[in-house]
């Protein structure tokens, strides 16, 4: 499927972004992300993982199924993209420097929205990355209330 | 093991206490029968035992779904001290719709919904009950790194009063020397501030037809907001009246955000008309509320509402302190109510005015809408309801009669202020709008000359006009 801009506009920037994955024996596994790169347009994406959380990229190695939910932090609308991830690859130099901006402007936008100061936030910022190239095939709407998780037209 | 994390087999729920407040959301990974991964953040997330914790489920969402397939499930916690993640390996056991569990998780998922008017559609559905498999801390990254730490931790929240029982009997001991109702609601609040470190406060009371709050008295605040009313059920003090029980929102900032854009969603879907915004007095960044109901011989008199900038600014101890010093509020109004309906007058007419009214006085317009007893003050609005009634009949007997004392007995008497037969507010009306009329600078003021009487003082030549109903 291929992103909408208004929805690629809810997992850039300072969206602060939330993954899933599931084992070759069906255990989920929660994690965050640290950043993406997106085109409007296109289907495939490419997003920042925790190189260390071994058990994710293990889950992502065996079944390749993954979830991603990127939210505002100043209003808490969110999108869920579902798909596959085609490959887990070293991040490039201008990878590096989107999740350094990823941090920089999510955790500012929870100290201006929540109060929690950005030094705080850092703390969970991984050591090592690696980058996926994720494959959309789906979009949800994750935004708090009774419609989250109505299913989104895809297309552009 | 994975790298980065660290396996604690002595690690136990309640080493994990701050990941449950609320402040940074949960986020928990389920996956249906076919592999397909789901991830969300949870609005709740409640310790039920050692070896339990249950997920709120408002709108049995896709995490149900997949669960009702296959019951395990991931949850990512963080404490809100430290920053420390926490991953909570989860198997489902089962789902409750009443008892302890989903009742302390439905008041905090009421609380949330009464912040935007949306008690009526917003609800918890069930409380989902998980055994907790493997607990596993995330070490953060600065450690990964051997870095030094990042950044100041704040400090852990702490409770506002720490009151000590000596404290606690300095406060009763001011109430007990109050004479009559004004006194005491200035010096409760006045003593909650002083005493017990409560610096912004409001009592609030419940009207005659036992649908709404009106304030009487509030500390700390720019404007006093007396006459300021909520319905019941709306916002923090209503629920804390609706439900007669203690409501505590620590994170108002994040709950404020996660109620508004749950009201969004269900305004687009037209299951609550959008532009209905429920006015709470108080702060305009409050972190903290806690409001307690204020409660005499079994029966709702009011609710004290207390506030605070910062987040978490209340705790157990703060909740039990409020309790008290609401009952005693309470029990102390109910003895003034009923001293002041037993105490016979002692039947001398109120005499008429001996002072010229000063022709050279300015003119002022009192305007009475019939409709809802409002009076206004040549624009301004004043009060309404009862409280505008009464006024309303005062300043037409100061005016036509020439009088300026009045007794509780004949206001209580008197058809056109229409209060309830039985078990009536006029005293804490009265009161009311006294303090209306100090706070607005009036040139109609209110003195107390004895228990059940008082006189009206007037700065100004009256105007009276009764605005057409329409």
């Amino acid at each position: 499927m291929q992103l909408r801009p208004e929805h690629v506009s809810l997992l850039v920037d300072d969206r602060a972004l939330i993954v899933g994955t599931v084992s070759a024996e069906g255990v989920p596994r929660a994690t965050r992300g640290w950043g993406t790169t997106i085109v409007p347009g296109e289907s495939e994406f490419r997003l920042l993982l925790d190189a260390d959380d071994e058990t994710t990229l293990e889950n992502l190695r065996a079944t390749g199924a993954i979830a991603v939910t990127g939210a505002c932090v100043r209003t808490l609308r969110s999108v869920q993209v579902k798909g596959r991830v085609r490959s887990i690859e070293t991040p490039t130099a201008l990878d590096l420097a989107m999740a350094d901006r990823h941090a920089a402007m999510m955790f500012l936008a929870i100290e201006e929205t929540d109060g929690t100061p950005c030094e705080i936030g850092h703390r969970l910022v991984p050591a090592d990355f690696v980058v996926c190239l994720v494959d959309a095939h789906v979009l949800f709407d994750q935004t708090p209330g009774p419609a989250a998780g109505a299913h989104v037209e895809a297309g552009v | 093991m994975t790298e980065g994390t660290h396996s604690e087999p002595e690690l136990r729920l309640r080493d994990l206490q701050m990941c449950f407040e609320g402040l940074v959301p949960a986020v928990v990974a389920t996956a249906d029968a076919d592999g397909q991964p789901n991830v969300t953040y949870l609005s709740r997330v409640q310790i039920v035992d050692e070896e339990r914790v249950a997920l709120s489920n408002q709108f049995f969402s896709k995490t149900a779904r997949n669960i009702a397939e296959n019951p395990r499930a991931e949850v990512l916690l963080i404490d809100e001290n430290t920053y420390d993640q926490f991953r909570l390996a989860l198997r489902y056991e089962r789902t409750e719709r009443h008892g302890r569990v989903f009742e302390a998780l439905r008041r905090d998922v009421d609380a949330i919904a009464a912040l935007e008017g949306m008690q009526d559609v917003f609800k918890l559905r069930a409380a989902d009950v998980y055994r907790v498999v493997q607990i596993e801390r995330v070490l953060a990254a600065v450690h990964r790194r051997g870095e030094a730490d990042v950044g100041a931790l704040p400090e852990a929240p702490k409770g506002t009063s720490g009151a000590s029982a000596t404290e606690i009997a300095e406060l009763s001991g001011r109430l007990g020397r109050c004479g009559d109702l004004d006194t005491l609601v200035s010096a409760a609040l006045t003593g909650l501030a002083e005493v017990l470190g409560f610096e912004y406060s409001l009592l609030m009371l419940l009207d005659e037809a036992h649908d709404r709050l009106y304030t009487i008295g509030s500390h700390g605040y720019a404007a006093e907001g007396v006459g300021s009313e909520v319905e019941l059920g709306a916002g923090v003090v209503g629920m804390a009246a609706q439900q007669c029980q203690p409501v505590r929102v620590g994170r108002l900032l994040q709950a404020r955000k996660y109620s508004r854009s749950v009201r969004l969603s269900f305004e687009a879907g037209g299951q609550v008309a959008p532009g209905v915004e429920i006015p709470t007095p108080g702060l305009e960044r409050a972190g903290s509320q806690l409001a307690v109901p204020a409660m005499a011989l079994g029966r709702l008199v009011g609710v004290l509402m207390v506030e605070s900038e910062r987040p978490a600014a209340f705790d157990d101890a703060d909740e039990a302190v409020l309790n008290v010093v609401a009952s005693m509020i309470a029990s102390a109004i109910e003895v003034d109510i009923a001293r002041e309906r037993s105490e016979a007058d002692d039947g001398s007419s109120p005499m008429p005015s001996k002072d010229p009214r000063g022709a050279a006085q300015p003119t002022t317009q009192v305007r009475f809408f019939e409709v809802d007893g409002s009076v206004f003050l040549g624009t301004e609005y004043l009060i309404k309801g009862v409280a505008g009634r009464i006024l309303w009949s005062l300043v037409n007997a100061y005016v036509r009669e020439d009088r300026e004392e009045f007794t509780n007995r004949e206001i209580r008497l008197d058809p056109t202020v229409d209060l309830p037969e039985f078990r009536d507010n006029l005293e804490s009306r009265l009161i009311l709008l006294k303090r209306r009329l100090d706070e607005r600078e009036a040139p109609i003021r209110i003195v107390k000359t004895g228990r059940g009487r008082l006189r009206l003082e007037v700065q100004a030549r009256l105007q009276l006009d009764v605005a057409p109903a329409r």
